[in-house]
């Protein structure tokens, strides 16, 4: 139909005509003039009568009858795809396998990114919460009364300022003396979080002044634990070390705020104001009013933070105080190793899709006699595009669920090894993002897989050399290029994995072999708690008698008593100042990790003595101190340490100066990961506390060491809570579990990623060695090897994986500065890790190509001729 | 593109009941002789008084099935007569689809003859 043809037709026909692009392509390509025709006649009948009626009911019908051939046509590919994966079960079965695995990676990596970053906090309102975020010489810490006092009274952009300090205490009864931790709370703290007991009530204001009623909120796993869910707790009094506390509520099931807290008592302001100026133990929270930003609050409390610096100079740490969204402090520690789980997972995903949208291109062009049979009887080319995506869009759909199966298989298994370590508000149950996620990805995976061989096939001239049957032809070797380009990528992104998988690895080891120099491989460790009837001026004789109990069982040669459990990052910092040398402001004094430790600690943990001796029972409140080997080095080189004095604490506190005893070897006695600071060791006899860890040399497991010594415990003071019982090799590995997590993640995710590349390679080395049967059978006919043929196949498939490895390579030192950080021990560039992984990708791609290029050397030429 | 009759040939009229109303119209259409598309519209609605027309959307995706199924049939262009278009497109009944047909008018009179006996209907209507 022309152009002046259809000038002439009325306004109305052309109308209908444009309506018609409602339907299939193919439905119109066949009937479109004739329902054309039709309404012109329809039209001419009824025209001038009647014509709202006509254009009502045209309308009604092309949208009914244009959804209808949608339908149909979606339903005639559907069963297509299905009829064409039931007859090759090998090829759907190896794809579905595939897709499944790249989708439940990234489901699962989904369901930690979800549950750690996205999902709202389990509070009303939550993104209003803000903490007052506190670092202090790169370290996480606290604030002071005085800055507590002070944001408290002037905070006015935040409309609800609580804080909250660490407690612990000694729950008596049955079934046995616990030591719980818990935390003080100003008032109002809890009630800022919007968050109502399941029993009971709040804390009154009564309760919150000097001499208030002994009160206490527990947490609902401790209530159920401990006092058997018992539905009339509240109102009842319960033993504690101290005195008796009465229970006013229990709190929400997996309510700890702030950080696994099981109970909550009063702060009493008054108290806390006693607490020297120096002091940082307050952790600070807020609820921003419904008109200010976080930008606004942070501005108007650093106002306010410099205000107390001025008022208290020479007590002022230096510190960066900030105020952050609440959901952002929590997730800060863990966002970067979530957010690279996710990259990893992503590559993983792009991987399988590479690799199905490879073997959808090789069967497509293998199929090309079915191809050019149903172009010569009128497919059209968006008719065999669609059916790709169709094919593709089955293959992802089967992919899906099948990874949704796997998720569900091993979703727990791994989320039960975060769980038991992740904070109280991490979630990682089902939710509508998590299945938003696994419909979008299945989606995506429909669109990767399918549009490279769409394309593909959609260009006409490939389905003309298909009709030819151009085996070896342009199409092949244009098929060819692209399935390169497919598994140069695969292997390229395998490469990037597997390096950063190699260097994470390389460096966990590196973490694990960190020389903390100390024993901790056959030394125990637990918090044991003497109950508060043992008085000030008889804990010394309690605790030597306890550690002669302890050191007398059977497969113990040594127990000794400190104030924290080694690498456990719970160190208390405190200034150094060093007799003769200047006295400084308190921001510009080093610090130092300051431990109490028993007569005996340097020897169960065997660190050395370097000079001068351990502690003795005898010293008791004698000033003096041990210090390590560092210290002794930097401010005494090349002279002995005895003898010299220290002070520890702000210089205006006039702490009493403390006589070096002894120097012993140095030893990580904070933290695996961080700068170490020198350690300065005083007798635990100047402190009187109930509680201690002790550490304990012996060859026998924990488990079974736990009720006898909880009964040499209570034979020497009765009542005694033993609990956070296990080896110094466990500590260890707690306070890496998080790297060893990652690292494992990525590793899985490397090999996942090399084991579907290595398919990839051997699919495109077996259909290029296909195409090329003529080709190889003549050079065998004319006098070639086995050999000589195999290192022909084997030549071209190692240049395609030197190609890619090398592109791996250079990704990964564009990327290497964003793991750098994480690295203990090594560089982002390290020569070993490089070299070990181009060496198995090299070597996986070699084997995997091995195969179908000894195929091809034991293939009968004359056999092979007369195929062709 | 328009499937091999010969192979419905040999299939069970039976396993085509019930038929749509729709499609029942357009084979009583073709019944009495070839066809094109407008044709069999104006023939439903001067038969049924109106009450059912056609349009193209829904015609056309008959006509499909129709031909997949064996039904009908598209003829060879025909020379055309007076005041026809010799472009249209022009059906005609198979043998296959007249004996849907009688089946399904068997099976309309079947169920007639039931309403009748149960007194539904008063007989000789």
């Amino acid at each position: 139909m022309g152009t002046a043809a259809s000038r002439q037709e009325p306004l109305a026909v052309r109308l209908y005509s444009s309506l018609l692009f409602a339907y299939p392509a193919d439905f119109r390509r066949e009937y479109a003039r004739e329902m054309k025709l039709a309404f012109q006649d329809r039209w001419a009948e009824e025209c001038g009568h009647n014509v709202a009626r006509l254009w009502l009911q045209t309308l009604a019908d092309v949208a009914w009858s244009a959804a209808r051939e949608h339908l149909d046509q979606l339903v005639g590919d559907l069963r297509h795809a299905s009829r064409t994966l039931r007859n090759e079960p090998s090829y759907a079965v190896v794809s579905t396998t595939v897709l499944a695995l790249g989708i439940a990676c990234s489901t699962i990596a989904f369901t930690v990114l979800n549950g750690t970053l996205l999902r709202p906090l389990p509070y009303p309102e939550a993104d209003r919460l803000v903490a007052i975020d506190v670092t202090m010489q790169g370290q996480n810490s606290r604030l002071s009364w005085p800055e507590f006092a002070e944001l408290n009274a002037g905070a006015g952009l935040i409309s609800d300022i609580g804080g909250c300090a660490i407690a612990s205490l000694m729950f008596m009864g049955d079934p046995s003396p616990e030591e719980v931790d818990g935390t003080e709370v100003t008032r109002g703290m809890l009630s800022l979080l919007r968050v109502s007991p399941v029993l009971g009530r709040f804390f009154t204001k009564q309760e919150h002044q000097p001499g208030g009623d002994a009160v206490i909120l527990l947490s609902h796993a401790l209530w159920q634990r401990r006092y058997g869910g018992d539905p009339t707790i509240v109102g009842k009094l319960i033993r504690t070390g101290s005195r008796p506390l009465m229970v006013v509520g229990v709190m929400p099931p997996q309510f700890g705020f702030p950080s696994g807290s099981q109970f909550w008592v009063p702060a009493v302001l008054d108290k806390w104001s006693n607490v020297k100026p120096t002091t940082l133990f307050i952790e600070g929270y807020g609820r921003l009013h419904a008109s200010t930003s976080v930008e606004q609050a942070r501005s108007g409390i650093v106002t306010i933070m410099k205000r107390t610096d001025a008022k208290h100079d020479s007590t002022s740490w230096e510190k960066r105080i900030d105020v952050k969204p609440l959901r952002a402090q929590l997730t800060t520690p863990i966002r970067s190793a979530v957010l690279a789980a996710m990259g990893a997972v992503g590559l993983v995903l792009l991987i399988s899709c590479a690799n199905i949208s490879n073997l959808l291109l090789a069967r497509a062009s293998t199929r090309r006699r079915e191809l050019s049979l149903r172009a010569a009887l009128g497919a059209s080319r968006s008719h065999i595009v669609r059916q790709i995506f169709i094919e593709s869009a089955v293959l992802a759909t089967l992919g899906g669920l099948a990874g949704l199966v796997l998720v569900l298989t091993i979703k727990p298994a791994i989320l039960a090894i975060i769980t038991a370590r992740a904070p109280f508000w991490v979630n990682f149950d089902w939710d509508r993002r998590i299945l938003a996620f696994v419909g979008c990805v299945s989606l995506l995976t429909t669109l990767l897989v399918g549009i490279v061989p769409a394309m593909r096939i959609s260009d006409m001239n490939a389905i003309g050399a298909f009709r030819e049957g151009g085996k070896g032809g342009s199409a092949s070797r244009g098929t060819r290029r692209i399935l390169s380009v497919l598994v140069f990528g695969q292997i390229s992104m395998s490469v990037l994995l597997l390096l950063n998988a190699g260097l994470l690895i390389r460096s966990f080891l590196n973490l694990l072999r960190v020389d903390v120099g100390f024993d901790h491989r056959s030394v125990l460790t637990f918090r044991g708690s003497f109950p508060s009837t043992v008085a000030p001026s008889g804990i010394d004789a309690i605790r030597k008698a306890a550690l002669a109990e302890i050191a007398g069982l059977p497969g113990v040669s040594s127990a000794a008593m400190t104030s924290h459990v080694p690498l456990s990052r719970m160190n208390k910092l405190r200034a150094l100042t060093v007799e003769g040398r200047p006295v400084m402001k308190l921001r510009d004094t080093p610090t130092v990790n300051n431990i109490w430790a028993s007569p005996g600690f340097f020897r169960t943990l065997d660190i050395p003595m370097v000079n001068g001796r351990d502690f003795a029972w005898s010293d008791r409140s004698a000033h003096i101190a041990i210090v390590d080997a560092d210290l002794a080095k930097q401010y005494w080189p090349g002279q002995s340490a005895i003898g010299r004095r220290i002070r520890l604490g702000p210089p205006e506190n006039n702490e009493p100066w403390h006589t070096v005893v002894g120097v012993v070897r140095s030893a990580r006695m904070n933290s695996l990961t961080l700068a170490e600071r020198s350690t300065v060791y005083l007798p635990i006899t100047h402190v009187q506390w109930n509680s201690a860890f002790f550490v304990v040399k012996s060859a026998t497991a924990p488990s079974s060491l736990t009720s006898t010594i909880r009964q040499r415990l209570d034979s020497v003071a009765g009542d005694t809570a033993v609990d956070q019982l296990q080896t110094m090799e466990s500590v260890k590995n707690n306070v890496v579990w998080q790297p060893r997590f990652f690292t494992t993640l990525f590793g899985v995710f490397a090999v996942i990623a090399l084991i579907v590349t290595a398919v990839g390679v051997y699919g495109i080395i077996s259909y290029s060695v296909n195409q090329r049967t003529h080709d190889f059978a003549v050079r065998v006919a004319l006098g070639a090897s086995a050999a000589g043929l195999v290192a022909l196949i084997l030549r071209s498939a190692l240049a395609l994986t030197g190609l890619g490895v090398a592109a791996g390579v250079v990704g990964a030192i564009a990327t290497g500065s964003l793991i750098e950080t994480q690295l203990v021990g090594l560089e982002s560039t390290d020569t070993i890790t490089f070299a070990i992984v181009c060496g198995v990708v090299i070597t996986t791609a070699a084997l995997t190509s091995l195969l179908p290029a000894l195929r091809a050397s034991r293939a009968d030429p004359i056999v092979a001729l007369k195929q062709e | 593109m328009h499937r091999l009759s010969l192979y419905y040939a040999f299939m069970d009229p039976e396993s085509f009941l019930p038929v749509p109303q729709q499609t029942l119209h357009i084979l009583l259409a073709l019944s009495d002789g070839d066809a094109h598309g407008y044709g069999i519209m104006q023939d439903v609605a001067a038969r049924t008084n109106g009450k059912i027309r056609l349009s193209p959307g829904t015609l056309y995706g008959a006509i499909k099935r129709l031909l997949e199924e064996g039904l009908i049939t598209e003829v060879e262009r025909r020379s055309a007569l007076p005041g026809e278009d010799e472009r249209r497109r022009y059906y005609r009944l198979t043998k296959l689809g007249r004996s849907v047909a009688l089946a399904e008018l068997a099976r309309m009179e079947e169920t007639l003859k039931q309403a009748r006996g149960l007194g539904l209907i008063p007989k000789g209507v």
